[in-house]
């Protein structure tokens, strides 16, 4: 029986043999096609990205409230600003691609409104401008993840009090390398200026105005870690910030002993 | 709440009869809390009798929250539109998100990253002897100490809730029918749901202080209108606790201590003696015991009040069970009958 049938079976197997070879050659097409296909968008979301990213310009698009808008006096003609691309934030260099183009609220325009008006969303009018360029550090993530193109890791990413209203960006495309706390000593830009260094202030506050809200300074081992810790929360002009150096680093020679100053603008590096 | 098995299913499977009324909440976690109210409010109202909250999650094999990243592009919607303000410099995830406003609140508050390691740590002290906790807590038998938890720079990696696979379900039904059932029910004193000005989805960037939650300070005023109660009537809370920076501002908003002072939370230093003496997260929590939307709190909230917890605390009255931050939230009180 079994000899009987050999001869019915090969075709059958032939058969499988060759749908077999043909299904995995379809495969391996389509595996290519769809390998192929991905690159592609891989690749043009890359160039994308980087386009966005490396766009050279700080415009902010504003949303404006239609109550807000339609008083005569509410938007006045922005101030010329002389220096539209000043270094603004951690390490930014004159010129550098800092802040990209990004939602921001309306601050406040005090004068013609109230808080609560101005800082509703209420309107559909949007208009892109040119962002001073300066602003405050309000807070930042050092990103840590698999890494997804075009993205460098550890990616630094900020949120930004500008002149103009609160945008995110990446800290400084190209410097990210670097943990922003750890930019302890003097680093020249390239183009010879010092790279301000990062300080802690108190938000919103003087040199010695805010200090902490708060109990936080309780002697220990938390309280200096935290000082540790706690350095790049507000990048400065290079100027100011290299002034507010020098301002604690004479405070530091006068407090001999003491070593950490509590409560005061600046924190040691 | 959102879910991936619909009413209709679940009727099905446990063979229920014709449903009259149905509901789903949205925003995550934000609504652990919310579908309790919508439930009461159901039965208040006459609409149901009887109205079973559920959420059930797998994410090992079905939906994970917290990638960041999708295989598929998804289709911009308002709701999504505003991440592409974010997305764009590689701020992904959940964790991300939540990192800015808690790396804000380090800078306004003098807190450090321990004091969030300590969340960590009590939840999952509470959780290793809770037998329900998942099984990827289970894994690590010994609670997390505070030198793992604490001293990681990473904290938005460190101190989000794991994923879990489980599920969990609560009963709302009216007090006479509560009292015939076989176990001794819990009762909802208060429950309110809240968004603030400027909410978004995770990122509520654009607010004055950004380390705070003024939605659940929202909630809290209205659940001591409602029930009358203050931070003091809590013998024990349960505060949803997907990422740590936020338990210690949802302390604040409930009053529990001032702005700013939830970092005092020790057990062996406390600056805080009301929240000393507040144990939250009897079970583990989101990070101790599993990731369910905390739904699982809304039923370790009625455990404790029935005085059937397995860190059971002595004299239970009133709990407070909070739903999920940085999204539209809810909360509730959950009291003896």
């Amino acid at each position: 029986m079994g000899e009987a049938r050999r001869p019915c079976k090969q075709p059958r197997r032939r058969l499988r043999v060759v749908l077999a070879a043909a299904t995995a050659a379809a495969c391996r097409v389509l595996a290519a096609a769809t390998a192929a296909a991905c690159r592609v968008l891989a690749a043009a979301t890359a160039a994308a990205c980087r386009v966005l990213a490396g766009r050279d310009s700080r415009r902010v698009f504003q949303y404006m409230s239609a109550a807000v808008t339609d008083l005569p006096d509410a938007l006045p003609a922005p101030a010329p600003r002389p220096h539209p691309r000043q270094p603004l934030l951690l390490g930014g260099r004159r010129g550098a691609p800092v802040a990209d183009p990004a939602l921001c609220r309306l601050p406040a325009p005090a004068a013609s409104a109230g808080a609560d008006v101005s800082r509703a969303v209420t309107a559909s009018t949007m208009e892109a401008i040119e962002a001073s360029g300066r602003g405050v550090i309000h807070s930042f993530v050092v990103m840590h993840h698999p890494p997804v193109p075009p993205f460098e890791y550890p990616n630094v990413i900020v949120l930004v009090e500008l002149a103009e209203g609160r945008v995110s960006s990446r800290a400084s495309p190209g410097r990210s390398r670097r943990r922003p706390d750890r930019h302890g000593g003097a680093r020249r830009l390239r183009d010879g200026r010092r790279r301000p260094r990062a300080a802690l202030l108190p938000s919103g506050g003087g040199a010695e105005g805010g200090g902490r809200a708060t109990t936080g300074d309780v002697p220990g081992p938390d309280r200096d870690r935290r000082h540790r810790r706690d350095r790049v929360l507000e990048g400065l002009g290079a100027e100011r910030a290299q002034a507010r150096l020098r301002g604690r680093d004479e405070r530091r020679s006068t407090t001999p002993g003491s070593r950490r100053p509590t409560s005061t603008a600046s924190r040691p590096s | 709440m959102m879910d991936n098995n619909p009413e209709i299913e679940v009727a099905r499977a446990i063979g229920a009869g014709p449903l009259r009324f149905f509901s789903r909440i949205h925003y995550g976690g934000g609504a652990a809390c919310a579908v309790v109210m919508q439930a009461a409010l159901a039965v208040g109202s006459g609409a149901a009798d009887v109205v079973v909250c559920y959420r059930a999650m797998n994410e090992r094999s079905q939906q994970r929250f917290g990638i960041g990243t999708t295989p598929t592009a998804r289709v911009a919607t308002t709701e999504t539109a505003h991440f592409g303000w974010y997305a764009p410099f590689g701020l992904l995830t959940p964790a991300s998100w939540v990192a800015m406003q808690g790396q804000r609140y380090l800078h306004d508050y003098g807190a450090t990253t321990e004091d969030f390691g300590r969340v960590s740590v009590a939840c999952r002290r509470h959780a290793a002897t809770n037998p329900r906790r998942g099984s990827t807590a289970s894994r690590s038998r010994s609670p997390t100490t505070r030198r793992r938890a604490g001293s990681s720079g990473r904290f938005a990696s460190s101190t989000a809730a794991r994923r879990a696979t489980g599920r969990s379900r609560s009963s709302s039904t009216t007090l006479e029918r509560a009292r015939d059932a076989k176990q001794p029910p819990a009762v909802i004193r208060a429950a309110a749901q809240g968004a603030s000005r400027d909410q978004q989805m995770m990122t509520s960037y654009y607010r004055d202080a950004i380390g705070d939650l003024p939605e659940m300070a929202d909630v809290a005023r209205e659940l001591y209108a409602q029930s009358g109660l203050g931070p003091k009537d809590f013998q024990t809370a349960v505060i949803y606790d997907h990422f740590t920076p936020f338990v210690l501002a949802q302390l604040e908003a409930f009053g529990f201590c001032g702005r700013g002072e939830a970092q005092g939370l020790h057990p062996r230093r406390p600056r805080s003696r009301s929240v000393a003496r507040l144990p939250i997260n009897t079970h583990g929590g989101q990070l101790g015991e599993a990731y369910i939307h905390g739904m699982n709190g809304v039923a370790e909230g009625v455990r404790q009040v029935r005085g059937t917890a397995v860190n059971q605390v002595r004299g239970v009255e009133h709990v407070l069970v909070t739903a999920g931050t940085g999204v539209p939230t809810s909360a509730i009180i959950l009291g003896k009958i």
